[in-house]
């Protein structure tokens, strides 16, 4: 490769890390702490609901005295939604439902309910109060911005960018300088940390760059293809593509249904795929007989995503089966979506993406040191200019991890009054802009980002310690001291010792004196 | 670097759409599979073709190079487009 190619290269590495690095700290760390979005949830809901004992669940009431509660509670639901029932699982151990209901103005309002699994009794438990789960993973997804999810899939596809222009970068001397970490000289503890973890984590970057733009961009493929291919006709794209499309009820019978129907369908999915769980049902118009439903089964420890039946409630018929198996496409798709979400390899997996994440985040803060430290000993340099850049990378990069830590505190914290939907997003749009302001008046780069992180790991601190004494103290309710909530306080723990070993490696190195005494 | 960052967006965008719908023309009965390989090569060729754009020693550069990839598979889809039958007949 020339040498002014490899120029290029860094420059356009450079150039483009600094560009992207907010929204792309927002997306790894929020996407790390979203492996573990249920448990987040379980976590959030252990100080105050619902006082059940998880642990000692034998018996589970049958998915048709859910269903049936839902049914009685009069609801008017547009024929075209179902009725969405989540099982309890180790994870989530109560029944969850989501449905849309349409009110006497003709709106359509978004009802999530949880029940009790041994008496099927509703919990006084609105999910929006444990928000802060699914506020990361929506944060991960779309930054919850208008138009987050395309900029999300630029940032995806820049990153991909990134990871290929930094391979070529190293490509030469790939693995000397795999090997190489230059502890003696301080700028270059960066550059090697940098390349050691770019070389180390590139299968695991590649794959999440390419799913991240799967996931945001292949619309545009999609759209392209389908006017190029198929002349604009999207539905026969899908057709052959071959995803599937779920049951759409076209007329009702006004005859009502029966509902305990459901409970046999799920024992016939249970043998018909042993091997299988079922993951959660979809009852389209759940009150006719002309309805239908979705169970859906998923396996653990496969690439496979959800194998889905579709049953008739008339008389709880199988009418389709599907698995994305079936098609090469939908195939794809399903086995890079596994890989991207982890769900396959459990707990263990789940961790493991969780610190190379985290190995990602120091990417992108040491990238940023780099880039930032080269510009503030250039002369040439505008300060206006430098001291804005300074300060929105470091709002968005050490920034970010002050802002997640701030809302883990916030749900634990809040009184329960406050609505965790109208108070976690702004807090973290605040705590950015705290930083950002930090980050104007630091004197320089590296001692702004020190502080940041210091803050972080003290914020990131702050729910372990709590729950630590609240266990110490008999507090906790014995069904949630159970690993899946745990998992969560060792995160945090982890995202604190991550912020202090970075400020470790940042902190400038005291001059060495030699003590030798003279010898005349 | 923003010129370098439209020709090769630009021009991986015509590559990662049409490459995949030339073969999709001729080769009807295999368009799941072609769309099946296109969300890992194409997506990725993508991004190929932008890591090459920036390689480039400059601007007029970068646009070469898009050119280069864009206008062949450009005429070649057209070509393709009038005369394959395609999956609508």
């Amino acid at each position: 490769m020339k040498q002014s190619t490899l120029k290029n290269f860094t420059h356009a590495h450079a150039w483009l890390g600094l560009i992207i690095s907010g929204v792309l700290m927002i997306v790894f760390v929020c996407g790390s702490m979203s492996f573990f979005r249920e448990n987040i949830v379980l976590w959030d809901m252990q100080y105050d609901a619902p006082k059940t004992d998880l642990a000692s669940q034998r018996h589970q009431v049958p998915v048709s005295t859910i269903a049936k509660q839902i049914s009685n509670q009069g609801h008017t639901m547009p024929a075209d939604h179902g009725v969405f029932i989540e099982l309890p699982t180790q994870a989530q151990p109560f029944y969850v439902s989501y449905f849309e209901i349409e009110t006497p103005e003709g709106e359509h309002v978004d009802v999530n309910q949880s029940f009790d699994p041994e008496t099927g009794q509703r919990y006084e438990l609105d999910q929006a109060d444990f928000y802060l789960g699914n506020m990361l993973y929506r944060m991960h997804i779309s930054l919850m911005l208008p138009g987050g999810t395309e900029l999300v899939g630029i940032v995806s596809l820049i990153f991909l960018v990134m990871v290929c222009t930094g391979t070529l970068i190293l490509l030469k001397k790939i693995i000397s300088h795999y090997y190489q970490y230059r502890v003696d000289r301080r700028k270059d503890t960066y550059l090697d940390g940098h390349s050691i973890i770019g070389i180390s984590t590139l299968p695991y970057t590649f794959l999440f760059a390419l799913t991240g733009v799967m996931f945001n961009l292949s619309i545009l493929l999609q759209a392209g293809f389908g006017f190029a291919v198929f002349k604009g006709n999207i539905p026969a794209l899908m057709a052959t593509a071959d995803f599937y499309a779920p049951p759409r009820i076209k007329e009702l019978s006004g005859q009502p249904a029966d509902l305990t129907l459901l409970d046999d369908m799920v024992e016939d999915a249970k043998r018909r795929y042993p091997e299988q769980s079922v993951y959660f049902l979809n009852v389209f118009a759940p009150n006719d007989q002309a309805g239908q439903v979705e169970v859906a089964m998923t396996e653990h420890h496969t690439l496979d995503q959800l194998t889905r039946l579709t049953y008739s409630l008339e008389d709880g018929r199988l009418i389709k089966e599907y698995t994305p198996s079936q098609s090469a496409t939908a195939g794809t798709y399903s086995v890079l979506s596994s890989l991207h979400f982890g769900e396959y390899g459990g707990n263990t997996l789940k961790f493991i993406y969780f610190l190379l994440g985290l190995a990602c985040c120091y990417m992108i803060l040491t990238g940023n040191l780099i880039w930032l430290e080269k510009r503030e000993n250039n002369r040439k340099q505008s300060k206006r200019g430098l001291q804005f850049v300074k300060a929105m990378t470091l709002a968005l990069s050490s920034g970010t991890l002050i802002a997640v830590a701030s809302t883990f505190i916030a749900a634990r914290f809040a009184p329960e009054s406050w609505s965790q939907v109208s108070l976690l997003p702004p807090l973290f749009g605040v705590m950015i802009l705290v930083c950002l302001i930090h980050g104007w008046f630091s004197k320089n780069v590296r001692g702004g980002m020190i502080q940041q992180l210091y803050a972080a790991a003290i914020l990131a601190l702050i729910c372990p310690l709590y729950d630590l004494i609240q266990m110490l103290l008999g507090h906790t309710p014995p069904s949630y001291l159970i690993v899946d909530v745990w998992l969560v306080t060792i995160a945090q723990v982890l995202v604190a010792g991550f912020c202090l070993l970075l400020v470790r490696h940042h902190r400038p190195r005291a001059k060495t004196f030699n003590l030798e005494p003279a010898i005349n | 670097m923003w010129h370098k960052t439209f020709a090769g967006f630009l021009s991986g965008t015509i590559v990662m759409i049409l490459v995949p719908s030339i073969l999709s023309l001729w080769l009807v009965t295999h368009i799941n599979m072609i769309l099946a390989i296109s969300l890992v090569l194409a997506l990725s060729a993508w991004a190929g073709v932008m890591t090459w754009c920036y390689g480039a020693d400059s601007a007029k550069q970068a646009w070469k190079r898009a050119g280069l990839l864009a206008i062949p598979t450009i005429i070649i889809f057209v070509i393709t487009f009038f005369t394959a039958a395609g999956p609508t007949g």
